[in-house]
């Protein structure tokens, strides 16, 4: 593709976010250019066969419910460029020791008929939330703003504020619902013990309920794909293999959207920055890595309770307690012995992905910033606690600790995938305080990557946003 | 709560079908929905029938191996022409498996099976190197059909590698024609040898491949050259793979032919 000398505007990163914005610009008329350090876009959103040829493995992202729901999604004609959302029986399934798993339904009644004496206290939890999930999504993904629905947003922030471990072990007597919800609030990466905390385990099981947790059928590239086939088809041009070091090497523009976090902002555009706005990029806070596996499989996994067999997602990690305690360690600087493993298996729901018979499985679990341990074995160990005989159908298996993640991505820095701590300091005010944290004190830059509201997820809203500050503030 | 003590550096990917699934799943995927295009991996490679003049010294018995078996750093090298609209991705890759051996620069033949290009046949290489060394080696063909086909490549070779040939249309529905190859280096010779000009020469070859299969469906268009490294490490567990070295057992029969013309003419 031939590189126009200058453009309106420049995004330097081509992830969800740096393509949403490069969307969002194009559908405004302005001339956009995207430069990607690697060989392919999609950033976290890619796909490929790390393990045997005819096993499509996502390489980073891999269930998508804030894609569905994520208003810049909806604007985009997904559907018209080839994107098939494949929706599991069940979104997820979190199995325990007693041979039994807690089930996230579509159905919120279904789901509270699994959990015995918290079927009330759970109804009464999730399902106002769960009929307002789109005027919460409106208010939550975004930066911290006048809401839109204060009522729905009050409702939601008096449970979300609390600490996940606070809030399962008020609402909930038993087990089953404390951990489920133990399970989906970890994947905040923080300790369950810190507020809010709660917020990551009300909104992503509520977006379960109304939207499920998909996967995309065939690969998460696929995504990437249609994104960059609107972007090009709107006049806006890729150009791949394009580490960029220095604002030198980019063609004039009157913006340039950084898809980056801020430790490779600075590198690039510090000299160009005052010296307090990159002294508060430098104390930026990112989080703990993860450590990655993916299975090529023989045979479906022989989970011993039968109902993860129809869920997409499994949380592997036992009671509230013990999950709290793995994230605790890692919080704290450990690896966990008995680590809280997320794991999807789409092939059971996507069955392109692999020959036919055969299956595949996407796992990780939170390690220490920049942690080069092999986890393989207790993520296996893991599965095994609740699948006994899941060795004996693993073909080949792909692994990457931390370190090696941010080799592949350099957004992950230590192997954080949410583009830096999501605590409350840092949730609406990354990367900076700042009315408008997409904008810099620099008018000609923005940051559109998950270091920006709302965080970290492919939602591509940090893109749509910063797409919009820079219409507003340049154009 | 451990600390972190073991660490490794580099992705790793592991195939333990082997070790830890039973003789029965490795049938099942022998015989899975598209087993007709996949070989039947049977352990030591043997050569059908080839020309007599084709040279087997370093296929017949050796097993196939791909970039796990390997010992240098792991490459991906992606090569790729368009070829316009005219022609379709299934006669792209007819003509590619029809003709194979004509697309490559001179001095390099390829002795195919007559059946053509089928999964399961084994090629035999001889090539030319740096230093009029002929060297002789071969490929398994992994996978065919349609729209693509795949090579493995025998212990010994230079590269533990997959080479795959496909031909697709892009996404403005021009006909593209690619080369893709994974690979190692067998051995800390050929490793060598790909930092000191192997690599250059690598590229050359696919693009003087791709070229042609350009110029014989009438097209002149530039052949686009990605190469990633995909990992860093060398497999130093693997360095004795020189023991198959196709380049030292190639260069030994060079230096053994005055004594065989000798022997051949003493009968």
């Amino acid at each position: 593709m031939s590189e126009e000398r200058s453009y309106d505007a420049v995004v330097v990163g081509a992830g969800p976010n740096g393509l949403a914005a490069a969307i969002e610009l194009a559908r405004a008329g302005k001339s956009v250019a995207v430069y990607e350090a690697a060989s392919t876009p999609g950033g976290g959103c890619r796909s490929a066969e790390l393990t045997l040829p005819g096993f499509v493995h996502d390489v980073c992202s891999a269930i998508h419910p804030l894609a569905m729901a994520s208003p810049f999604f909806k604007s985009v004609p997904l559907a018209d460029l080839g994107v098939r959302f494949r929706q599991p029986e069940a979104p997820l399934a979190h199995p325990l020791d007693d041979g039994d798993a807690a089930v996230l339904e579509r159905s919120v009644t279904e789901t509270a008929k699994g959990f015995g004496a918290d079927a009330k206290a759970y109804t009464r939890l999730v399902e106002p939330l769960v009929h307002n999930t789109d005027k919460l999504i409106e208010d939550i993904l975004g930066p911290l703003r006048i809401p839109h629905h204060p009522i729905a947003l009050a409702r939601f922030g008096l449970s979300a504020i609390r600490s996940a471990y606070g809030l399962a072990r008020a609402r909930f007597e038993e087990p089953r619902a404390r951990a489920l919800f133990a399970g989906i609030a970890a994947h905040s990466m923080l300790s369950l013990r810190r507020p809010p905390t709660a917020a990551y385990g009300l909104m992503l099981g509520v977006v379960g309920h109304a939207y499920g947790w998909p996967t995309i059928e065939g690969g998460a590239q696929k995504l990437t794909d249609a994104l960059v086939t609107h972007l090009t088809g709107l006049g806006g041009q890729i150009f791949t293999d394009r580490h960029i070091e220095t604002l030198g090497e980019l063609p004039r523009s009157s913006a340039v959207l950084f898809d980056l976090t801020p430790k490779q902002i600075v590198a690039i555009a510090g000299d160009v920055l005052p010296a307090r706005y990159k002294r508060r990029l430098d104390r930026y806070e990112y989080g703990p890595g993860v450590f990655k596996i993916d299975f090529a499989l023989s045979e479906p996994i022989p989970w011993k309770a039968d109902v993860c067999r129809r869920a997409g997602t499994v949380h592997l990690g036992g009671s509230l307690e013990e999950v709290t305690a793995a994230e605790d360690a890692v919080c704290g600087g450990n690896l966990a012995d008995r680590p809280y493993a997320l794991l999807a298996q789409q092939t059971t729901f996507d069955e392109t992905r692999a020959p036919e018979g055969k299956h595949t499985a996407w796992a990780y679990c939170h390690v220490p910033s920049g942690s080069s341990f092999d986890m393989s074995e207790r993520i296996v160990a893991q599965i095994e606690r609740f699948a006994p005989g899941f060795r004996d159908t693993v073909i080949a298996r792909h692994t990457m600790t931390a370190p090696e993640i941010e080799a592949y991505n350099a957004n992950y820095i230590g192997g954080d995938i949410s583009g830096g701590v999501q605590h409350f300091g840092q949730l609406f005010t990354r990367p900076a305080i700042r009315f408008d944290p997409y904008s810099t004190p620099n008018k000609q830059l923005y940051i559109c990557s998950s270091s920006s509201p709302p965080g970290g997820g492919v939602h591509g809203m940090c893109g749509l946003y910063a797409a919009r500050s820079a219409l507003r503030r340049v154009f | 709560m451990t600390t972190d003590d073991e660490s490794r550096t580099t992705p790793e990917v592991e195939i333990i079908a082997d070790e830890a699934t039973s003789a029965e799943v490795i049938e099942e995927i022998k015989t899975a929905r598209d087993a007709a295009n996949w070989a039947q991996l049977t352990g030591a490679l043997t050569v059908g029938e080839v020309p007599a003049e084709a040279r087997n010294i370093n296929v017949t018995g050796r097993r196939q191996t791909g970039p796990m078996q390997g010992f240098g750093k792991m490459w991906q090298k992606t090569y790729r022409v368009s070829l316009g609209t005219e022609v379709t991705p299934h006669e792209v890759i007819s003509e590619w498996k029809g003709k194979f051996p004509d697309f490559w620069p001179e001095g390099n033949r390829f002795y195919g099976p007559l059946t053509g290009i089928a999964p399961g046949d084994v090629a035999l290489l001889n090539l030319t190197m740096p230093g009029r060394l002929k060297l002789s080696t071969g490929v398994l063909v992994l996978y065919a059909d349609e729209e693509s086909f795949t090579f493995m490549t025998p212990e010994g070779h230079m590269f533990a590698a997959f080479i795959t040939f496909s031909a697709f249309e892009d996404k403005h529905g021009d006909t593209s024609a690619q080369a893709q190859v994974l690979l190692r280096a067998n051995d800390p010779l050929f490793e060598i040898g790909l930092a000191v000009g192997g690599h250059r020469q690598e590229d050359k070859f696919w693009v003087h491949t791709l070229d042609a299969l350009a110029s014989h469906f009438g097209v002149t268009a530039e052949v686009d050259t990605q190469v990633v490294c995909v990992d860093k490490k060398r497999q130093w567990q693997n360095a004795r793979n020189i023991r198959y070295n196709s380049a030292i057992r190639s260069g030994f029969y060079m230096m053994g032919t005055p004594f065989r013309a000798m022997r051949r003419s003493g009968r």
